[in-house]
């Protein structure tokens, strides 16, 4: 018996349990499901094999490692990546969902989404890094490799670039009252956990 | 949207995004128990499996471990590739035929040129001994092609989707690396036969294409017609390709071992360092080759690029054949990858086709040798070139490349 002592083997199955849906959720957000789960499957062989070197929080050490990823897979083989990288902004400009719902709902989405789509690529990743995969400040930093503070700084730009996007949309078309869409509970804050990641 | 605004009016932008992500990347959405089991198996148990072939994984977190591993080397790394097998040449096989897409056939040429492969391997080391001084952008031009099954059970079809890559690699300090790619590319029916089909299908503009992965299978969406190139900062900081498991700087590139045995040495421990416990020699070999065949293109002294062809030409497993013919009907020694891989088209198995009398390296191509049956329907035979990248231009540049006005980033 090795006391309470957790072993690598155990702490990787923890780590895996815990983060795989997040880290296939931002490998799709990058390059589609098909080839979104393949990065993620090489994700982890990387975690495994490196096990004693991933940090407690895991999360933003396996993005940058699905980042790099990608990034390797778009230089050596920009055919495929193109293809992928297609599909991943279907989804990311809401044209996979936004179809089947036209809910009025859906018009508010739809204006973010297109809003976000007309963004430069490295605003776009910045954003959906802290709103979609609900990193912090700090944790985005790590993903992207870069200093807290000039990710304070880049985020704060992005966030001006995206509002005056917002402010841009075809407020022309009259969204029929929007109001009674479900307002998600006003103290939730924006890089929220409530994608069921364990506390 | 107007219910997201924070007391003070303005809405909270950040706010109104995360609310307006798309399902599909819902973590909760992506929940599969069976998936991440068997997933979690085969990672835990047998990693090493088809990862050197596959993806080149990160070292180092922040180490972008972008490139080396990349311009000649992208075919059999290519994310097609399900698993490696063991390629075993049969015994009373002949001379290799010209991995040429058209030519595969080439009846007997393979017998009256056959000169010694590993000769005329040699003699592209020293050939590349002899060449040129420095510059500040180390330039590649690369033409590729690769071939895709599309269409419906019982109307396949194959796609050829062909495009022209340029690569500058600032080696000075304060200059950045860019890479082109996607230059006139262009997705299309392979053959007039192909087109035949294409228009019996109602000429879909988009079509799927299969795709191998670590598990099964999966489709992809792919557009007939052209495209815009896509640009890439391929640097990060001073660090400009990857060896092996290392990005290095221009500095770590000129201080590679000259000699073919110092250079070995360090391409083994290198090996070692990158996939932990030995997978076979023949793995090792192929990424011995990659890793040599990658160092060719890089800007390293003449003597370092001398040393990765001796060092390419005495790997075990790795067969040296003689005259071959690369896609753009250049002529030049073919060097084997001991291993073959399987992916949705069938078995395929790699080569590198080296000039003997400049030392340059001409292509990288990925040659059908079992089709499956879906490659067969669309009329993709053995020997077929189903995915190539051949070298037009690789020398040094004084000034950056141009980015054209319609790329994307």
């Amino acid at each position: 018996m090795r006391g309470r002592r957790v072993t690598h083997a155990q702490r990787f199955r923890d780590v895996y349990e815990e983060c795989y849906p997040r880290v296939l959720a931002y490998a799709t957000s990058l390059v589609g499901r098909q080839v979104g789960e393949d990065i993620t499957s090489e994700t982890f062989t990387v975690a495994w094999r490196r096990v004693r070197d991933v940090p407690d929080p895991a999360l933003p050490w396996l993005l940058g490692v699905a980042r790099n990823l990608v990034r390797e897979l778009r230089r050596r083989d920009a055919h495929q990546y193109l293809l992928a990288a297609e599909e991943a902004q279907r989804i990311s400009s809401g044209a996979r969902t936004d179809a089947a719902d036209v809910a009025a709902e859906v018009a508010g989405r739809h204006d973010a989404l297109q809003a976000l789509a007309g963004l430069p690529e490295a605003d776009r990743e910045l954003l959906t890094l802290i709103a979609w995969h609900g990193l912090s400040a700090r944790e985005a930093a790590q993903v992207l490799d870069c200093t807290t503070a000039t990710l304070t700084v880049r985020l704060y730009r992005a966030r001006r670039r995206l509002e005056k996007a917002l402010e841009a949309a075809p407020a022309a078309a009259p969204e029929p009252e929007p109001e009674p869409a479900p307002a998600p509970p006003a103290e939730t804050p924006y890089p929220s956990h409530r994608e069921g990641a364990p506390a | 949207m107007k219910n997201t605004r924070k007391p003070s009016g303005r809405p909270d932008v950040l706010k109104v995004l995360a609310d307006a992500r798309p399902e599909e990347l819902d973590p909760s959405r992506l929940v599969d128990p069976a998936r991440q089991r068997e997933d979690l198996a085969r990672i835990v148990a047998g990693s090493t499996d088809g990862r050197a072939a596959r993806f080149l994984a990160p070292r180092r977190r922040s180490a972008f471990r972008p490139l080396g591993a990349a311009a000649l080397a992208a075919v059999a790394a290519s994310v097609v590739v399900v698993s490696t097998v063991d390629w075993r040449e049969p015994v009373d096989r002949p001379t290799a035929q010209p991995p040429s897409s058209a030519g595969s056939d080439a009846p007997g040429e393979g017998a009256d040129l056959r000169v010694d492969g590993h000769i005329e391997l040699l003699s592209a080391a020293r050939q590349a001994e002899s060449a040129v001084a420095e510059g500040t952008y180390w330039q590649t031009t690369t033409r590729s092609e690769n071939v895709d099954v599309a269409g419906e059970e019982g109307h396949l079809f194959a796609v050829r989707s062909a495009s022209t890559d340029e690569w500058s690699v600032g080696v000075r300090p304060g200059t950045g690396s860019l890479e082109v790619s996607g230059l006139d590319s262009v997705t299309e029916p392979r053959t007039a036969a192909d087109k035949d089909r294409w228009r019996a299908a109602g000429s879909p503009r988009t079509v799927e294409i299969e795709v191998g992965k670590k598990a099964g299978s999966g489709r992809l969406v792919t557009v007939i017609g052209t495209r815009r190139p896509m640009v890439m900062h391929t640097n990060v900081d001073d660090k400009i390709y990857a060896v092996g498991p290392d990005n290095v700087t221009y500095k770590d590139l000129r201080a590679l071992p000259s000699t073919s045995a110092e250079l070995r040495r360090h391409l083994e421990r290198l090996y070692a360092r990158d996939n932990g416990a030995d997978t076979g020699t023949s793995n090792r070999s192929a990424w011995m080759l990659r890793q040599a065949g990658n160092l060719v293109t890089m800007p390293v002294k003449p003597a370092v690029r001398a040393a990765a062809y001796r060092v390419m030409a005495d790997l075990p497993g790795v067969r040296v054949a003689g005259r071959v013919t690369d896609p753009l009907g250049r002529e030049g020694v073919g060097v084997d990858f001991p291993i073959s891989y399987r992916g949705p088209l069938g078995t395929t198995r790699e080569r590198l086709i080296v000039d003997p009398s400049t030392g340059a390296m001409l292509s990288d191509v990925l040659v059908l040798v079992d089709p499956s049956a879906r490659a067969r329907e669309a009329g993709l035979a053995a020997g077929t070139t189903v995915n190539y990248n051949a070298t037009t231009r690789m020398s040094w540049g004084e000034r950056q490349i141009t980015v054209p006005g319609n790329a994307r980033s």
